[in-house]
């Protein structure tokens, strides 16, 4: 930085004080609204009746068995989501092939359509009357309304989030280093551990944890595959749902919040990740 | 260990980037591949290295197909234009990267890797550099880092693919020096791609111009001076006038000037280096246009059959004592009677 812009970027704060503060007034005023206050609402519902209530509500053997599918569903989808994004930006950033275009298309889709629809696709393959409903009449399978449709309708919502992050990323970086450790002597799989990987690594993590966070709360596709079997295939979002219509509030307010706070640990994991990410690239371009 | 490269074409999309290119690289000499941007240069640089394919062609190393060997197989250092240095990694890690890729039979032992590394980044002048990263050096240091890495796997042929191009003018020209040192000492083949012709003219042993993706010219680069083989080599090597001439009876003609010349009847273009041209009572019709002075030299531009030419002259030459606007005739003592491509007209002198 030159003396001139240190110059510039002091004396731009005085000036603007009174402008940044009623900004910043507004930003919190506005997250207060939307977000805090909610999320407030939350925990003073469930502890209404007092904590020892909540906690009842919260040792329901329903509860448990939709955390489990919640966190169940997650397990599978985030990981395959991981490879199969790694996999995509791979394809997309470091090939030419007829149908790119359409292929990004494609992983972009998911976010684009409603939840719904993602979940309702499920039902025409393979529910009752779905295209493979003679194929798996016939071999004694059932999919809808059990956890492999959730499964199946959760990995479709989360795909595009490791992708979407790696793209640009692989993109900017460009083929260069690969091919210079190529023309070392370097095997596919050793340029992918040692130079691919280390390159995207928290690129892909951020990835991973976004899809994580959007896996647990899915609501609108898992809700038309579920069929909505308690203790069978409800996950956490499902069972908030349920609780309220049956005006059970502590009950559902508990099970929202821990749905929050599971929701709460990924994003602190988000920030402590990328504080050390910035710590990590500042170590290396300042020394 | 020398490399056949036999009738290579290479297209895009229809589009020759490559057409029909022949070319020996020689045991342990140092080629330059030079010609404009599209020449082709760096198409075949990366078909030399393995990571690009001909459409048709044979490439030889020693007798050996090359072109059935991948490019992990070839053993061929490459430098490249943007450094490709591994981020995440230490300069060290960097240069011992192809040391410890080795599959375990063939890899040296620990020690002996880092005694590899250290003897080369003595060679770089990089000591004491080891344990930075990529991001912390200048771009003259990462060129070294980039060039010591590619020398680590002992490479059968080096290729260097535009080195330079993004450093600044001094530190090009140190690198230029020391690379061809680097050059002297290790011995190995190496092929340089570069657009700048004083890079190539300076570092090379043998320069090929590249036309369109074609062979223009393969020389030394006296030779190239001395007996340039087309309009187009003349004119990419430095500054000189162009001029349309016929040849017919044995003389060369350019508007108002003849002169004897052995060349093939027919249309062509006489050649002329600046530095061949002097004041005379005889020769081409020229106007002075401005004159300027720094110490002993002064820089004369000349207007020349409406083409302008700086000549740079010691003072108390004749063209130096003229005032702007005045006429001058200016003999050439060397000229080249040449064809726009290399093939059809010899030269005279």
């Amino acid at each position: 930085m030159t003396a001139e812009t240190l110059r510039l970027s002091a004396a731009r704060p005085r000036n603007l004080s009174l402008g940044r503060g009623l900004l910043i007034g507004l930003a919190l005023l506005w997250l207060t609204l939307i977000v805090l206050a909610p999320l407030s609402v939350i925990l003073v519902e469930a502890l209404r009746k007092g904590l020892g209530a909540a906690v009842a509500s919260l040792s329901q053997p329903d509860v448990w068995a939709a955390a489990r599918l919640t966190l169940l569903t997650t397990a599978i989808a985030t990981p395959l989501n991981a490879v199969f994004g790694l996999a995509a930006a791979w394809c997309v950033t470091r090939f030419d092939f007829i149908g790119k275009t359409l292929l990004m298309a494609l992983i972009d889709l998911p976010l684009s359509v409603s939840p719904v629809i993602s979940g309702l696709v499920w039902v025409l393959l393979f529910g009752a009357s779905g295209w493979f409903a003679p194929w798996l009449n016939a071999a004694g399978l059932q999919i809808m309304f059990t956890p492999v449709a959730i499964v199946l309708a959760t990995i479709l919502v989360t795909l595009p989030y490791v992708a979407r992050e790696l793209i640009p990323l692989m993109q900017q970086q460009g083929s260069d280093e690969e091919l210079a450790a190529l023309t070392l002597g370097a095997r596919p799989s050793a340029i992918f551990l040692f130079i691919t990987l280390p390159n995207v690594r928290w690129a892909l993590l951020y990835g991973v944890l976004l899809a994580n966070a959007r896996a647990m709360g899915e609501f609108g596709a898992v809700s038309v595959v579920s069929g909505h079997i308690r203790g069978l295939t409800n996950t956490l979002p499902l069972h908030v749902e349920i609780l309220y219509n049956e005006y059970d509030f502590v009950g559902a307010f508990a099970t929202a919040a821990l749905l929050a706070v599971l929701a709460l640990l990924t994003l602190v994991l988000k920030s402590f990740l990328e504080h050390r990410h910035a710590d990590d690239l500042a170590a290396r371009g300042r020394r | 260990m020398t490399l056949d490269i036999q009738s290579i074409t290479r297209a895009y999309d229809g589009l020759p980037a490559l057409d029909n290119v022949s070319l020996t690289v020689r045991d342990g000499e140092f080629l330059a591949l030079l010609g404009p941007s599209g020449s082709g240069k760096t198409t075949l640089l990366r078909i030399m290295a393995g990571l690009d394919r001909p459409s048709a062609g044979q490439v030889r190393f020693n007798g050996e197909d090359f072109l059935a060997l991948s490019p992990r197989e070839r053993r061929v250092g490459m430098v490249f234009q943007s450094y490709a240095l591994f981020r995440h990694m230490t300069v060290a890690d960097n240069i011992a990267f192809g040391l410890k890729v080795r599959p375990r039979g063939s890899r040296p032992a620990r020690a002996e890797i880092a005694e590899r590394v250290h003897d080369l980044l003595r060679l770089i002048q990089l000591e004491g550099y080891d344990a930075r990263y990529p991001s912390q050096l200048s771009g003259g240091q990462r060129q070294r880092v980039a060039l010591a890495r590619a020398l680590a796997i002992e490479p059968r042929l080096l290729l260097l693919d535009e080195p330079f191009g993004a450093l600044d003018a001094r530190v090009r020209r140190d690198l230029r020096r020391w690379l061809r040192q680097v050059h002297e000492q290790t011995g190995v083949t190496t092929v340089l791609v570069t657009h700048d012709q004083e890079e190539a003219l300076e570092l090379a042993d043998r320069v090929v111009i590249l036309r369109q993706g074609k062979v223009e010219q393969v020389d030394t680069p006296q030779a190239l001076y001395d007996r340039p083989a087309s309009a187009f080599v003349h004119d990419f090597l430095g500054e000189g006038l162009q001029l349309q001439a016929t040849v017919a009876r044995g003389e060369v003609m350019s508007s108002d000037w003849r002169a004897p010349s052995d060349a093939p009847t027919g249309d062509a273009f006489l050649c002329i280096r600046p530095e061949d041209l002097e004041a005379s009572d005889t020769g081409l019709f020229g106007v002075v246009i401005s004159s300027l002075r720094r110490g002993d030299r002064a820089r004369v531009a000349v207007s020349l059959h409406g083409r302008r030419l700086e000549l740079d002259r010691a003072v108390g030459d004749p063209l130096t004592i003229l005032a702007p606007g005045e006429p001058v005739r200016l003999h050439p003592r060397r000229f080249h009677v040449l064809a726009e491509r290399g093939d059809t007209l010899t030269k005279s002198a």
